[in-house]
């Protein structure tokens, strides 16, 4: 049995989808949902077990249960208030110690997050588990217990490379495509306990998590301005518009 | 003594504007408070490159001769040693995916602060810097400081700040550097094959781009192909959101902002872009924006010049009825 460890975030709907109407106030980040879809296709060849692994508020649990519908094993949620407000450096410690305490042959996560657009995490979590993270993987190919078979996409460039197991991989893609999922498998999923852990379960320094761990702080956010004057508005009259764009594209291209 | 070390991105080629950035970024930062600066290069000695790097602020180099390009962990490694001899307060890396996975590495090797894709760094006080980014889908620019006593790096998106040329700067100072350790040879993966996939399309040069046509959800499916049109009667690039993107409309190399390219044209003509801060970020350096959007209160109308108020699907049917024809 293969031990494959995905690592999911949930994120703000409306980070996602903009001005519709947002029946959920969390949902799967569109990266790890896209990279959950791939191992669940690689189940169907190859004996394995999928557990999602995720850090956040418990409130979110409702948006992991799509997961489990959607075919994982296993969901872990890290929750403590101690774990809140972390950077980058703060995350990967806590998400490597939770994986130190289990089985994984192989560590999948998302390109990046939506919300914080980093793609930090994954190098980080491989330095921190001893191993090297291979980014941009558009395929595996073969799944074995002590090596992997994996296609990478870089630039114009395609790889095919094999790995010595354990690895972190990242997928190169997300998809805003809602998973169309079984009800019956949903209202499975709903009676399923996601097993949360505290830092009190977690072998931890409570001083490297959370704020507290982080390294860096946010410390001012302003709106950015760019522009120098008010601009020239225009409107309703469609042929006076027209020939001033023509204006002033000709400007630039005489 | 204040050091900085800018991590240069080897073997980089006609990319090699992304290290210009970052060695005359680094100069200016050192002007201030008169930091010295160590260029890291880890490719063949190359003296043609190093009278490159002159011409943007590079004095100090350190040199790792690898023969070939290496994958990001024998790289992390390697600074990971440079950093452990030379003690670098600031560290500045090229973001190119290169660079990202190698900083992230070293910042958790290294236990240092890290910040991703800046667009500005500046003094703060003595040693420490404030880093300038994006945050959170919102449409703030947020500033980050290290709050701990370590190492401080950040990742510098590309065309963010300007490779001018500096005055002469005199004698370089070459230093040759050997990694003090095996590289983990056993972690690196088995290459089974390589393929070079021949693009059919042309690269696109959206970063040089004078004029660029930018595209957002306001603008029918349909209608994409009449802007193409358009861009080429004016000789403009078309770009766009990473909407755009993610629908698979348009390929990833024409995406503006945050998550895709920095450009700096003449003219950025909007069409159907509500203007999210992710995405105006990469129009830092656009001189005129002009915004076609059928709302006023569209966010993009707080950062054009023009603002042209109509139907993106109308206002693109007479634009092209005029200069294409029916």
């Amino acid at each position: 049995m293969i031990n494959i460890i995905l690592c999911v975030k949930v994120v703000l709907s409306s980070i996602v989808y903009k001005n519709n109407n947002i029946v959920d106030k969390y949902m799967l980040n569109p990266f790890d949902l896209y990279a959950l879809e791939q191992v669940l296709e690689i189940k169907r060849t190859t004996e394995c077990k999928i557990t999602c692994l995720c850090m956040g508020k418990e409130e979110i649990k409702e948006a992991l249960v799509q997961c489990k519908a959607m075919g994982a094993d296993d969901i872990i949620l890290l929750s403590d208030k101690k774990f809140a407000g972390a950077d980058t450096y703060a995350t990967v410690y806590v998400l490597a110690q939770a994986l130190k305490n289990l089985d994984y042959d192989i560590v999948v996560c998302g390109k990046q997050a939506v919300d914080g657009e980093t793609g930090q995490v994954p190098y980080g979590l491989a330095a921190r588990l001893n191993c090297i993270c291979m980014g941009a993987i558009s395929e595996i190919e073969v799944l074995e217990k002590n090596r992997v078979i994996v296609t990478q996409q870089k630039d114009n460039i395609k790889r095919k490379l094999a790995c010595k197991l354990p690895i972190v991989m990242t997928y190169d893609d997300c998809t805003l495509k809602s998973p169309t999922i079984n009800l019956m498998a949903l209202k499975r999923a709903e009676k399923y306990q996601v097993t949360i852990l505290k830092a009190q379960d977690l072998n931890l320094d409570t001083d490297k998590v959370g704020q507290q761990g982080s390294k860096t702080e946010v410390y001012s956010s302003t709106k950015p301005e760019y522009r120098k004057a008010e601009p020239i508005l225009l409107q309703d009259e469609m042929e006076e518009m027209i020939s001033k764009i023509y204006d002033i594209l000709r400007i630039r291209k005489g | 003594m204040i050091r900085i070390l800018v991590v240069t991105h080897p073997y980089a080629g006609n990319d090699g504007n992304i290290n210009f950035e970052l060695i005359r970024k680094a100069y200016d930062l050192s002007k201030g408070n008169s930091a010295d600066v160590k260029i890291l290069m880890m490719e063949k000695f190359s003296d043609e490159l190093i009278q490159l790097y002159k011409r943007y602020g590079g004095k100090n180099f350190l040199i790792y001769e690898a023969e070939q390009e290496l994958e990001y962990i024998c790289y992390a490694e390697l600074i990971a040693q440079v950093c452990r001899k030379y003690k670098p307060n600031l560290i500045l890396y090229p973001g190119t995916e290169l660079g990202k996975a190698i900083a992230a590495t070293i910042a958790t090797i290294l236990h240092a602060a890290l910040i991703a894709d800046c667009i500005d760094i500046q003094p703060l006080n003595e040693d420490k810097y404030s880093f300038s980014r994006t945050a959170m889908n919102d449409s703030i620019i947020a500033k980050i400081r290290c709050v701990k006593d370590c190492i401080q790096m950040c990742t510098v998106k590309r065309n963010v700040f300007e490779a001018k040329e500096v005055c002469s700067i005199g004698e370089e100072n070459i230093e040759f550097v050997l990694s003090d350790k095996a590289i983990q040879d056993n972690q690196v993966p088995e290459i089974l094959e390589t393929t070079e996939n021949i693009k059919t399309v042309r690269d696109c040069q959206i970063e040089n781009a004078r004029i660029i046509f930018g595209i957002g959800r306001g603008v029918l499916k349909d209608d994409i192909k009449k802007v193409e049109d358009l861009a080429r009667i004016f000789h403009a690039e078309i770009a766009c959101t990473r909407i755009i993107v993610e629908e698979q409309i348009m390929d990833k190399s024409r995406q503006i902002g945050q998550s895709g390219k920095m450009v700096s044209p003449d003219i950025y003509v909007a069409f159907g872009i509500s203007g999210a801060s992710q995405h105006m970020v990469g129009l830092k350096n656009a001189k005129k924006i002009i915004a076609i959007n059928r709302d006023k209160d569209a966010m993009i109308c707080k950062y054009a010049d023009y603002v042209f108020i109509a139907d993106t699907h109308k206002f693109i049917a007479c634009m092209y009825s005029d200069f294409v024809g029916d």
